[in-house]
């Protein structure tokens, strides 16, 4: 494995594992849609309709997803905020805070992985070698994102 | 602004550069400036710094996890039950870097009076 590909790996990881980076891009309007050219490559190499329409659903899961971390994210980051600027604030109120947020965190992620894993095992081998990249682009993408720096432009792998 | 930052860390976990600023020594530069007294100064800054150094550690182990999960995923018969546990390992991390930032915030603090750490909070926002 070159240094290239171990690094989108992680970065895909790092996508999956850590969902929440994700839904700062998702509904975004101004960016690439990474989904979308996960979803036409799903239309242009899956001969297999009723396979097609799983791997789509499995896409749409992703973004459901998603769109529910962004609120979780707003409200959690919203009352962190609070909390924290407060000199007063008590460690268990933040504590609390955090609990209830990693609770839905981790369901939401679940959802992420499920979604993910399913997608992988509807596609044959040669199907997935080449969807695995546009997936892999889509995490990558969220996932440079949520680090705050730039989105990779070029073709990767 | 230092509550964003870590608000952005804990919800980002991974996010290295929410935790470089938020214990970098950018900020320790700033307790200096609103910290007075050079003995509460110097402990505050020791508190960034010990903080750096924790979250440090915690994302070298991050990183192997992500590692790992990727060389995993990277064979497509590995499916949800082969997966799961990386995330479970990712999330007890992530609950570690929280755990680990709230106690050097709440130390921190400890360590200045509320006049500092609002002017702490208002010179980092004017750093931003």
């Amino acid at each position: 494995m070159n240094v290239r590909r171990s690094s989108q790996l992680t970065a895909l990881a790092c996508a999956v594992l850590l969902v929440p980076g994700i839904a700062l891009w998702a509904g975004s309007k101004d960016d690439p849609d990474p989904a979308a050219k996960l979803r036409a490559g799903i239309h242009e190499v899956v001969a297999d309709p009723d396979r097609a329409a799983k791997m789509l659903a499995a896409v749409d899961e992703i973004e459901a997803a998603i769109g529910e971390l962004n609120s979780l994210i707003a409200d959690e980051r919203a009352s962190l905020r609070v909390l924290l600027l407060d000199h007063g604030s008590s460690r268990a109120d933040v504590d609390a805070s955090l609990a209830e947020f990693n609770a839905n965190h981790e369901s939401l992620a679940r959802r992420c992985l499920t979604a993910h894993a399913a997608l992988k095992a509807q596609a044959t081998a040669s199907e997935w070698k080449k969807l695995r990249k546009l997936e892999l682009e889509m995490m990558i993408f969220a996932a440079s994102k949520s680090l705050g720096q730039p989105a990779p432009a070029g073709k990767e792998g | 602004m230092l509550a964003a930052l870590l608000v952005g860390f804990l919800v980002f976990s991974g996010g290295n550069g929410f935790a470089a600023r938020m214990f970098g020594k950018d900020t320790r530069a700033l307790v200096r400036q609103v910290v007075s007294d050079p003995t509460r100064a110097a402990e505050a800054s020791r508190t960034l710094e010990l903080g750096q150094q924790d979250l440090e550690a915690i994302g070298k182990q991050f990183e192997k996890i992500a590692k790992d999960f990727g060389a995993t995923d990277e064979d497509q018969s590995a499916g949800f039950d082969e997966l799961l546990p990386y995330m479970q390992l990712a999330s007890e991390q992530r609950r570690n870097v929280q755990r680990v930032s709230v106690d050097r915030m709440f130390d921190l603090r400890e360590i200045l009076t509320e006049d500092e750490w609002n002017a702490l909070f208002v010179k980092l926002k004017d750093e931003s």
